[in-house]
């Protein structure tokens, strides 16, 4: 038997909320009161929420953008070079560089590049694919966070964080319930 | 987030009074400079001047017009909180069917199928449709639908600030279902009828859409700028606010990249058959100076504007949002400008008529718009959707 095993190290301490405002409220007010390494867990997505969180720059637009541009000089220079240097066909009388005709193609490549570089960098930039995270040890949590509960979860990490003045902090924005989250 | 809740009361959303200074300074300023254009332009420089104007304020008119369908079936915030300045623009309409009159006294002057050579074929086969009296019974059928579809849902509109009943706003849904289809179908035909039978031998089967696209980023910016002005004077300050921008930021940035699919679709169709009664459209227009014009409009109504509404922080903010606009709306009334004078001119040519016919018709529209604006209240108070609006700030 194995009772000296040693306690399992906690993550952080969950509240569950009934409704997206209350979700919404009591991120604003846990960002009022300090707390920075949190996040909040919803079933569809709430823009007050993640506003009320602090915006956190996120990287997916930029890297978009930089797919897009790679790929319209790709798409137009995969024309350019195959139809001017490589295989220069006269068609029509038309000059060899017709970019006209080369649009279509140049559009389809930069929204493929951009598309690409947004769900790779999106899965780079957010650790996905993950089999599993602390949170889930929630028993509430696993059932309802993706159908009809609101979560807010501050981590231990956060360098306020106290267990028991947290715990108070969460039971003063009136949660129908606050959980220890074990790692 | 707060817990003060906006009263959604007729009284609370009156006009501001500034509003009335647009409406007196712009009716005023609209006759002087329309009459003083009649009076001292005249001729044929005033009819073809005058229709590139009348096309602008048109536009907004029927993007604002389509902007409000649209708005009924899909009912989103953004829309409804904004529903009370499409449908003033919109109902413009009627000022606009009064103001034809003068393109239609000028037909002679502006459109060449009216003397038509006999000997030209290609044309002679297209007189039974490009013929005086089809051409106005044709304008009439327009507007009467434009009309009865626009004072059907205001009337619809206003009568919910009275009795705020649901079953109105399943109403305006069966009025507006039918009207994007039977819009759709009218706005083809102006297109081909007012702007692209100045050249008769032209034809284009993207036209029609390329004129929605037009007409939607007029409705689009046009509402954005009213958007904007209003949002820094009460009572719309309360309800005007970033999110609503964000959307409407959204959308124009997706008309925007509609607009120039369309351009571009019939440019490749086009060049790419190299058809002598098509691609000649395209030269009239990239020779003698109209190439810069294009090119003017390919940069300001889609490259800058595209990059500018990438930028998220800037489609949340309505004055930066309101410059995007505010360039794209001098660059279509280019768009049009580009269409519509080289089969005038060969050569690039800007008449002091061009301005004074815009800013005429312009002072009486925005008068008018004003005017509407003011009779009711500014957001549809009666609404059942609008307390939902606020409820989740």
């Amino acid at each position: 038997m194995h009772d000296q095993q040693e306690e399992p190290r906690l993550y952080g301490l969950m509240a569950e909320f009934e409704t997206a405002e209350d979700l919404a409220k009591a991120c604003h007010q846990s960002y009022e009161a300090g707390y920075r390494v949190q996040d909040a867990f919803s079933p569809y997505p709430v823009e007050e929420v993640s506003e009320a969180l602090g915006h956190h720059k996120s990287y997916v637009p930029l890297l978009m953008l930089c797919g897009g541009i790679v790929g319209a000089l790709t798409g137009f220079g995969l024309q350019y070079i195959t139809s001017v240097h490589v295989y220069a066909l006269n068609i029509g009388g038309r000059p060899l560089n017709s970019w006209p005709a080369f649009i279509p193609v140049t559009f389809e490549v930069t929204i493929l590049f951009a598309g690409i570089c947004g769900v790779l960098g999106m899965f780079a930039l957010n650790g996905l694919p993950r089999p599993h995270h602390p949170v889930f040890n929630v028993k509430r949590f696993a059932a309802h966070a993706s159908t009809d509960g609101f979560f807010l979860c501050i981590e231990a990490a956060d360098p306020k964080f106290d267990r028991d003045g947290t715990e108070t902090f969460l039971r003063s924005l009136h949660p129908s319930e606050v959980s220890e989250v074990e790692n | 987030m707060s817990e003060h809740r906006i009263e959604l009361t007729a009284e609370r959303f009156q006009a501001p009074p500034a509003l009335s200074r647009i409406q007196v300074g712009g009716l005023v300023v609209g006759a002087v400079a329309l009459g003083l254009a009649w009076l001292a332009g005249g001729g044929e420089q005033f009819y073809q001047s005058y229709l590139v104007a009348y096309l602008f304020w048109l536009s907004i008119s029927l993007g604002s017009l389509g902007l409000l369908i649209i708005q009924h079936m899909t009912q989103g915030d953004w829309g409804l909180v904004t529903r009370r300045i499409n449908e003033a623009s919109a109902a413009t309409l009627t000022l606009l069917a009064v103001l034809f009159l003068p393109i239609w006294t000028g037909l002679e002057s502006i459109y060449k199928w009216t003397k038509a050579d006999p000997h030209d074929h290609l044309l002679a086969a297209k007189l039974w449709f490009l013929n005086k009296s089809d051409f106005g019974l044709r304008v009439i059928c327009y507007f009467a639908i434009w009309l009865v579809l626009t004072w059907v849902l205001i009337a619809l509109s206003s009568r919910q600030d009275k009795n705020p009943s649901p079953g109105l706003i399943n109403k305006m849904r069966a009025v507006a279902a039918p009207g994007i289809v039977v819009c759709g179908i009218v706005v083809t035909l102006v297109s081909v009828d007012l702007l692209m039978s100045l050249d008769p031998h032209w034809y284009s089967s993207m036209y029609g859409v390329y004129f929605i696209g037009t007409i939607l980023v007029a409705g689009m910016t046009f509402l954005i700028l009213v958007g904007h002005w209003l949002s820094r004077r009460a009572p719309m300050n309360e309800v005007l606010g970033p999110k609503i921008f964000y959307a409407q930021g959204k959308l124009l940035l997706a008309f925007v990249m509609l607009w120039a699919y369309f351009g571009v679709s019939q440019l490749v169709i086009i060049w790419a058959a190299n058809l002598p009664e098509e691609i000649l459209w395209y030269q009239e227009r990239t020779q003698g100076g109209w190439l810069q014009v294009g090119l003017v409009v390919v940069f300001g109504h889609f490259l800058l504007p595209f990059l500018m509404l990438l930028s998220r922080s800037r489609k949340h903010a309505s004055g930066r949002l309101a410059r995007v606009a505010a360039l794209l709306l001098v660059v279509h009334f280019l768009d049009y400008y580009w269409q519509a004078a080289p089969t005038f001119h060969h050569h690039l040519t800007f008449h002091w008529l061009d301005l004074a016919t815009l800013v005429g018709l312009g002072g009486l529209w925005l008068g008018v718009f004003a005017t509407l604006l003011k009779r009711r209240p500014l957001v549809p108070v009666g609404d059942a959707y609008l307390p939902e609006v606020f409820t989740h700030e």
